[in-house]
């Protein structure tokens, strides 16, 4: 690139070995599980979205009586019970696996069960951040933490669960820490 | 020509876009409506139906006058800092794009634009659901207003800055003819297969009452007819693919050209509808190139220099340059970073990367076809078993070429199914890194590492686990102590 080497030459030089092995490990920092009371919000969207689901196969069986039939009736109730059983039981398990960290120069944020990331993002990339509060998040007295970085919608982070308290002091700190780097 | 100041006075379109905005309507209408249009002109002269006469009348009014509004409610003016764009008759938009954020200033040309003497101004920025911003302006407002965004206010400096464009690259009529010859024809085949039959089915809607024997005819005596009628047709359809994607590249990529000026790229080309696109050096994030076996053999890549915006504006604005020598790909991509990594430990993705991804994409996808279509089309739904079979011939040629080596400046990644595919990243260029671990792969010690850049995301599948936290961890320690200087 034009330039490159007058800059390099502009810096202070040094180039000592680094110890590759001795590079801090992401995967073994201590982690911090988001607040208990988040999974009372969990399990109320849950509730939420299976009884919308509920009222509206019940509405449907009424009103049509073709399908009024004991086979289908029966498959229906045990494919819903089925569904909601897992359902719930995985939203425990994501809800489980939920835990972030935060480094000197970085975030880390777990998620999934099933299919687990370990997610991290330097103070220096992060573009801006928001809190925000839902309903019944509002209700707990919990705060969500939305990060941004400049590499797309998949990138950008939503770490739910925090207690207000927490979020705006990380709203803070990555405010102060994008500042100082 | 005192340009600079005009920019800042809220202004219209010139008055020839209103053309361009008609035809532009009037196509867009036309494309949605024309097997009505075509009902109403068959059918309405036998039964004389009036209303429907009418609506002929009134639609073409009525693009008139939304195209009027439309061309009128729309202003803009560009300031030392910002550009404004006010637009719409009854939801109002008003855009504001800080001159900072834009990324790149693209100029394009159509037919139409040609006809009008007009250009087609569009703007990069990096927010992802930012609205686009299209101005059309006269071939010398267009050059100029691009001249004064990128920075040069008057038009003297854009002169000195032409004099310094280095011409790198442009395609002679041979190499034109290679490009298209090496084409992906079966990608045109499948789009001509695609149109046509959404083509005869519009038409066989309309006139299904007219030509009911014909179509039914035609159906069974092509089930009925001989092996050698059926060989013509595939034969002749093919022959039209090959020469509909020879024409396609001809018309993309003729008088191509890649220059280099002081601050970046500068990219033209285009036989009707011609772009000329600036791309940054500074903007650049990582960069790609793949050949397929046949233009491996030309030679001939395909380069694409990934630019912070380009995975959320659509393809037009992804630049993918043609290169006929390994020199000229050498030199375009020492630009950005030399490929000098050869003698590095290579990581390999796991071999069970085949069987998951075979069971997981193509398997399980049969299994669920097979059983809905069977239902319809009994024992051929067994012919979907060229899904699982294309899936896992697929993973294991993946496997096969993936190979991915590091040093301290780069991530170099080839890769490839049926051709073969390079990636160059440098560390510096990563916003941030994410290791996915499904079940499956926790219990075998592997993991995939999504790296994220402001140019798009990157995947290495299916690593040992060590390599992929090694990798996440060194990527941490080359941001968190270098400077930012991604951008």
């Amino acid at each position: 690139m034009a330039g490159s080497i007058e800059e390099i030459c502009k810096m202070e030089f040094s180039n000592e070995v680094i110890q590759i092995e001795l590079l801090p490990k992401a995967e073994e920092t201590p982690l911090i599980p988001i607040d208990k009371q988040y999974f009372k919000v969990v399990m109320l969207h849950q509730l939420i979205f299976w009884l919308v689901v509920l009222s509206a196969v019940a509405i449907a069986l009424i009103m049509l009586q073709k399908l009024q039939t004991i086979v289908l009736v029966s498959i229906v109730v045990t494919a819903l019970i089925v569904s909601i059983f897992t359902s719930f039981r995985l939203a425990y398990l994501s809800f489980l696996n939920k835990a972030f960290a935060v480094r000197e120069h970085d975030i880390i944020y777990q998620d999934g069960w099933l299919v687990k990331s370990l997610h991290v993002f330097p103070f220096n990339r992060i573009q801006h951040c928001s809190v925000n509060s839902g309903v019944f998040e509002r209700r707990f007295g919990l705060s969500t933490l939305k990060i941004y970085t400049a590499g797309g919608n998949e990138s950008d982070i939503v770490i739910p669960g925090l207690t207000v308290q927490q979020a705006s002091a990380l709203r803070e700190l990555i405010i102060q820490k994008n500042k100082a780097e | 020509m005192n340009k600079p100041l005009e920019w800042s006075v809220f202004q219209r379109q010139p008055v020839s876009a209103i053309w361009l905005i008609l035809l532009k309507s009037l196509g867009k209408v036309v494309r949605s409506l024309w097997p009505l249009v075509l009902v109403m002109l068959f059918n309405s002269k036998r039964e004389g139906n009036s209303s429907l006469d009418l609506l002929l009348i009134i639609a073409p009014v009525l693009i008139l006058i939304i195209s009027l509004l439309n061309f009128l409610y729309f202003k803009f003016s560009v300031s030392d800092s910002q550009l404004l764009v006010n637009k719409g008759v009854l939801a109002k938009k008003n855009i504001v794009l800080p001159l900072s954020k834009i990324q790149g200033v693209h100029i394009e040309q159509n037919w139409l634009h040609k006809v009008l003497n007009l250009a087609q101004v569009s703007f990069d920025s990096p927010g992802a659901t930012e609205a686009e911003v299209k101005i059309n302006l006269g071939t010398d407002q267009a050059e100029s207003l691009k001249a004064f965004i990128t920075g040069s206010n008057s038009l003297t400096e854009s002169e000195h800055q032409v004099a310094e464009k280095v011409n790198i690259a442009s395609l002679s009529f041979v190499d034109l003819v290679r490009l298209g010859v090496s084409a992906n024809h079966l990608e045109t085949l499948a789009i001509v297969l695609g149109l046509g039959i959404s083509f005869f089915n519009n038409i066989k809607e309309i006139f299904e009452e007219q030509f009911k024997d014909a179509f039914t005819l035609t159906t069974s005596d092509l089930l009925n007819s001989d092996v050698f009628f059926i060989i013509y047709v595939m034969v002749g359809v093919l022959i039209f693919s090959v020469i509909a994607s020879f024409v396609r590249v001809v018309f993309k990529y003729a008088n191509f050209s890649v220059s280099k000026t002081e601050n970046g790229f500068s990219i033209q080309g285009g036989l009707v509808n011609t772009t000329e696109k600036a791309i940054p050096y500074k903007k650049i994030q990582f960069l790609s190139w793949k050949t397929s076996w046949i233009r491996k053999k030309l030679p001939i890549y395909l380069l694409e220099y990934h630019s912070i915006g380009s995975p959320q504006s659509n393809q037009k604005l992804k630049v993918k340059i043609p290169v006929t020598s390994e020199a000229l790909l050498n030199r375009l991509v020492d630009i950005y970073h030399r490929v000098s990594n050869d003698d590095q430990p290579v990581i390999k993705i796991s071999k069970k990367y085949i069987l998951r991804t075979t069971l997981i994409r193509g398997i399980l996808p049969f299994i669920v076809l097979a059983g809905i279509s069977s239902f319809s089309i009994g024992a051929k739904a067994l012919l979907l078993a060229v899904i699982p079979i294309y899936v896992f011939i697929s993973c294991w040629l993946y496997y096969k070429k993936f190979k991915m080596q590091s040093d301290s400046e780069i991530l170099h990644i080839q890769a490839g199914i049926f051709g073969h595919s390079e990636t160059v990243l440098k560390w510096n260029n990563i916003q941030s890194v994410m290791i996915v671990r499904s079940l499956y792969q926790r219990n075998n010690n592997l993991a995939s590492l999504r790296i994220f850049t402001a140019g798009g995301a990157l995947t290495i599948p299916f690593i040992p686990e060590d390599r992929a936290q090694y990798l996440q961890n060194y990527a941490l320690y080359k941001l968190e102590s270098g400077p930012s200087t991604w951008m």
